[in-house]
């Protein structure tokens, strides 16, 4: 009877585990990293009635609790851990490339647009090249057009720098998470392997698992001892991170392909090969993107800032002066010190972008006067107001404390472009040399003439005659007559002062043509012409616009591509969700089917306490009735 | 069944992608067009960037076109009354060599001849409605002739009209004053219009007749060259109009191809999109409800 009631008794506190168990389970189906546990029951030991000596056949000793194990399937969480590795690369990579490719900005404020605009408008300007209206509208579109190369720099540098901390953090993630897995390691090897603790520090061992293999793609193999080693990729060459219970760092730094992700970076680096999975590996790709893209916006500003400028230098303006630069290509970015008193406001003017020093400048002020010199600290000058050196003025204004300063940096590319400050008459739409054929001519030779500022053949005057001579062309000053030079009629180019020009046609004896300089108040569209048709000037990439183009055109098919990646990496990783689930996720309605066939198995077991009892007491009755 | 977590956040994911294409459909038909941000269609988002371009530089070409043309048709009326008062300048050599004129009829005529002479220099002066000498080539700044100290009108300008750079070729927008008055042959060398004006005045007022026959017989075989030079010029400027025209003709053609070629590019396919967006609704409904449904189906509900 002793042997029933006991057998019972174990089915009944087995059963209640195996309740609880069934409780945890429910109680944690949406804990993440949470693995369904199983139950596993064993008979118990033979042992108290009948011994080796003594074979009486008895009916066994009940059962017990061998182990509460988790159901969880090493493969399919890593098949999973994989999955999840090659979404948050695409998905990071796609994060960032969507704010690259909102850097050129949309609609109407889009850098492509603002150049086609600047064109435009120097098209309307050619139209009518001496209305005030048309030049003011070509200076406004110069100004958004090198505003737009400016916000779009800055938004690249914006990005860069937010990659560059994502990263940063992410690496610090990475090494906090091998940390923690390091320790569990440790843990793990004291519990001895089995136990509810072991298994909530499996639990919390697969979590940061998944969190770290969504930064990098990581290889778990079993140590021994319930211990995992993790390495960065698959493969046994892959470096460690986790090595049993100790943890390698990793960081990342400036390498000649961009980032670089290195082993222990505070001693003895060694740069490793990031396998292509996990969202710091999308985050380095991303910052390539940006900085290529980044230097192909700057060489675009540069190419179209001095395609605009030499054609403008190469006009004259309203006032019949010869025409200057358009755009600045270097600005100075003034930077504050740190422990200035004052709140002086610095105004900068660059003069000539190329006489600017590379090492920037040092504005400082001691109390009474202000001292600039370039950055390497040659060349100072100082005084009360505006300072100039190498061709760049320097303004103070406001007040300022003694032992103030200011850093001057240069700054070039498409961050440094920006209008020069120019009057609508100084745009220089007329060409500097007219070439007109006599009214008495009778032959159809036309003169070409074009800008050469080397050309120094002939004495510098306001105009010239070519006359056709039997000889050749005799070249003489309209205002006195007097021959000047001669040149064969050979078709070839004739240096002048400042300009080549070159007789093409058939001239007859005694045709004159006229080489004078364009004056005030000039009608000429040539140079606004010159400078409309250097739209279409070839260079890397074809045109200015084509090839800003292929640059817009190259983010947004990386990022389209980008986005097919991720739909299917995503279909990927739900099905490796789905069959990691299947084998180790909670599942209500099974927990609730396991629920009902446990509580009647305690229930019988319950019975059969009951039986043991009726059996006893019938028995003790059957005892006091003898 | 809904019952583990994974299959819950799989339903949820599911429906917020259907409504996430529901919205982007939605902003689609909005705006009417099919390319929102340049992934949508890389390719397509290029190539519509290229017609705007087109279609930009065809807007300006036309705007080079119309000032072209308001400057030509000025030259062109210009020119008109300087064939005009050439004409008349002729009859006037004509009558002044006719023998039953006295004195005083010759006078009469000389003094129109002056007047003849001061309009030409007028029309040779004109400016267009922007205040630009329409003869003076590119130095539209000022007068395009001016008298010497002699009277001889002589020409300020430099250069040539400012050009209209199309596509296809460069039109000069207007007349350099040479072309039109100077290089007339005469006896000796050349001469220009305003001479011969000058000229017919004061061979009017010749008071030998054999003198005055050959004076006047010059001046007319002069008037008929000036005469044909201003119809020659004045037949430049209409080919240049009509090239204008050709050219006004080929843009339009250019833009309505650019224009729909835009609209096949970018713009959504109404029928399309509305059709698409009701089944997707349909989807994201029925997904809805029968998640709806299907959560709510589990064992627990039979444990009582």
């Amino acid at each position: 009877m002793t042997d029933l009631l006991g057998i019972a008794a174990s089915g009944v506190s087995a059963y209640q585990t195996a309740l609880a168990v069934v409780g945890e389970n429910v109680a944690n189906a949406d804990t993440p990293g949470y693995v369904r546990r199983t139950i596993v029951l064993a008979t118990a030991a033979s042992g108290g009635a009948g011994s080796e000596t003594d074979r009486a056949i008895g009916a066994g000793n009940g059962v017990r609790v061998a182990d509460v194990g988790r159901a969880g399937d090493a493969l399919k969480a890593g098949a999973l851990r994989d999955a999840g590795s090659d979404l948050a690369r695409i998905s990071t990579r796609a994060d960032w490339l969507t704010r690259l490719q909102s850097a050129f900005g949309s609609g109407d404020a889009s850098l492509v647009k603002r150049i086609g605009g600047f064109f435009d408008a120097a098209q309307d300007l050619s139209a009518s090249p001496a209305s005030v209206a048309s030049r003011t509208i070509f200076l406004d579109r110069a100004d958004q057009t090198a505003a737009a190369f400016r916000a779009t720099a800055r938004d690249l540098t914006g990005i860069a720098t937010g990659i560059a901390t994502a990263t940063a953090e992410q690496a610090a993630q990475v090494n906090r998470l091998t940390a923690t897995i390091a320790g569990i390691n440790a843990a793990v090897a004291r519990t001895g392997g089995s136990g509810a603790a072991n298994n909530a520090l499996l639990d919390q061992r697969d979590a940061a698992l998944a969190s770290l293999s969504d930064l990098v793609r990581i290889g778990v193999t079993n140590a021994g001892n319930g211990k995992v080693n993790v390495r960065l990729g698959d493969g046994p060459n892959a470096p460690l991170l986790v090595n049993s219970a100790t943890a390698t760092a990793i960081g990342v730094r400036d390498g000649p392909g961009g980032a670089e992700v290195v082993l222990h970076p505070t001693h003895a680096p060694v740069a490793v090969r990031l396998p292509a999975s996990g969202s710091l590996a999308g985050l380095i790709e991303a910052g390539q993107r940006v900085v290529a893209t980044a230097a192909a916006i700057d060489a675009l500003a540069t190419r179209f800032a001095t395609a605009a400028n030499s054609q403008h230098e190469a006009g004259v303006d309203t006032a019949g002066n010869d025409g200057t630069a358009l755009f600045a290509t270097v600005t100075l970015d003034v930077t504050a010190g740190k422990a200035n008193g004052g709140a002086a406001a610095i105004d900068t003017a660059v003069g000539n972008a190329a006489a600017i020093a590379p090492s920037g400048y040092v504005l400082g002020f001691d109390g009474s006067a202000w001292s600039l010199a370039r950055g390497d600290g040659s060349g100072a000058v100082s005084g009360a107001g505006p300072l100039t050196l190498d061709g760049v003025t320097v303004t103070p204004s406001g007040i300022a404390a003694a032992g103030d300063s200011f850093v001057l940096a240069p700054v070039g590319g498409a961050a440094g472009i920006a209008l020069r400050p120019l009057a609508p008459a100084q745009v220089a739409a007329a060409s500097r040399w007219l070439a007109d054929a006599g009214g008495a001519n009778t032959g159809s030779g036309i003169a070409s003439v074009r800008v050469d500022p080397a050309a120094a053949g002939l004495p510098p005057l306001p105009a010239y005659r070519l006359t056709v001579t039997a000889t050749g062309i005799a070249i003489s000053d309209p205002a006195t007559g007097a021959v000047i030079g001669t040149a064969a009629l050979d078709g070839s180019t004739i240096a002048g002062a400042g300009f080549g020009v070159t007789l093409s046609g058939t001239p007859a004896i005694g045709d004159s043509f006229t080489i004078s300089r364009a004056t005030a108040a000039s009608g000429d569209n040539g140079n606004i012409r010159a400078l409309v048709a250097a739209r279409g000037g070839g260079g890397a990439g074809g045109t200015i616009e084509a090839s800003l183009d292929a640059t817009v055109t190259g983010v947004a098919a990386s990022l389209s591509g980008t986005h097919a990646l991720a739909a299917s990496a995503t279909a990927v990783r739900d099905d490796a969700a789905r069959a990691n689930d299947a084998a180790g996720g909670v599942d209500l309605d099974r927990e609730a089917a396991e629920l009902t066939r446990l509580q009647a198995a305690y229930r019988a077991n319950a019975q059969v306490i009951a039986a043991a009892r009726e059996l006893f007491t019938s028995l003790l009755q059957a005892v006091a009735a003898a | 069944m809904l019952t583990t977590r994974v299959a819950h956040d799989a339903a949820t994911a599911r429906m917020t992608a259907l409504s996430a294409e529901v919205g982007k459909l939605q902003a689609a038909i909005a705006t009417g067009q099919r390319i929102a941000s340049a992934d949508d269609d890389p390719a397509g988002a290029a190539r519509l960037a290229a017609i705007d371009r087109a279609l930009a530089t065809a807007a300006s070409e036309r705007n080079g076109i119309d000032r072209a043309a308001t400057r030509l048709t000025a030259t062109d009326a210009a020119l008109g009354g300087v064939g005009t008062l050439l004409q008349r300048a002729k009859e006037i050599a004509l009558a002044g060599g006719t023998a039953t004129l006295n004195a005083a009829d010759r006078a009469t005529l000389a003094a129109e001849a002056g007047q003849l002479s001061e309009q030409l220099n007028g029309y040779a002066n004109t400016r267009d409605s922007d205040g630009a000498s329409l003869f003076a080539g590119a130095r539209t700044g000022g007068a395009a002739y001016v008298a010497d100290a002699s009277g001889a009108m002589r020409w300020q300008g430099a250069g040539t009209a400012a050009v209209l750079a199309l596509d296809d070729g460069a039109i000069p927008t207007g007349i350099d004053g040479p072309q039109a008055f100077d290089g007339l042959p005469a006896a000796a060398g050349t001469t220009d219009a305003f001479a011969l004006l000058t000229g017919l005045g004061a061979a009017l007022g010749q008071p030998d007749p054999a003198r005055r026959a050959a004076a006047l017989a010059a001046a007319q075989s002069g008037l008929d060259a000036a005469i044909s030079r201003t119809a020659d010029t004045r037949a430049t400027v209409g080919t240049r109009l009509a090239r204008l025209d050709t050219e006004t003709a080929r843009l339009d053609a250019a833009t309505t191809a650019l224009a729909t070629d835009q609209t096949k590019t970018g713009s959504l396919d109404m029928t399309v999109a509305i059709a698409r967006l009701q089944r997707l609704t349909t989807v994201l409904q029925a997904a809805q409800l029968s998640f709806v449904k299907v959560a709510g189906l589990n064992l627990w509900d039979y444990l009582r």
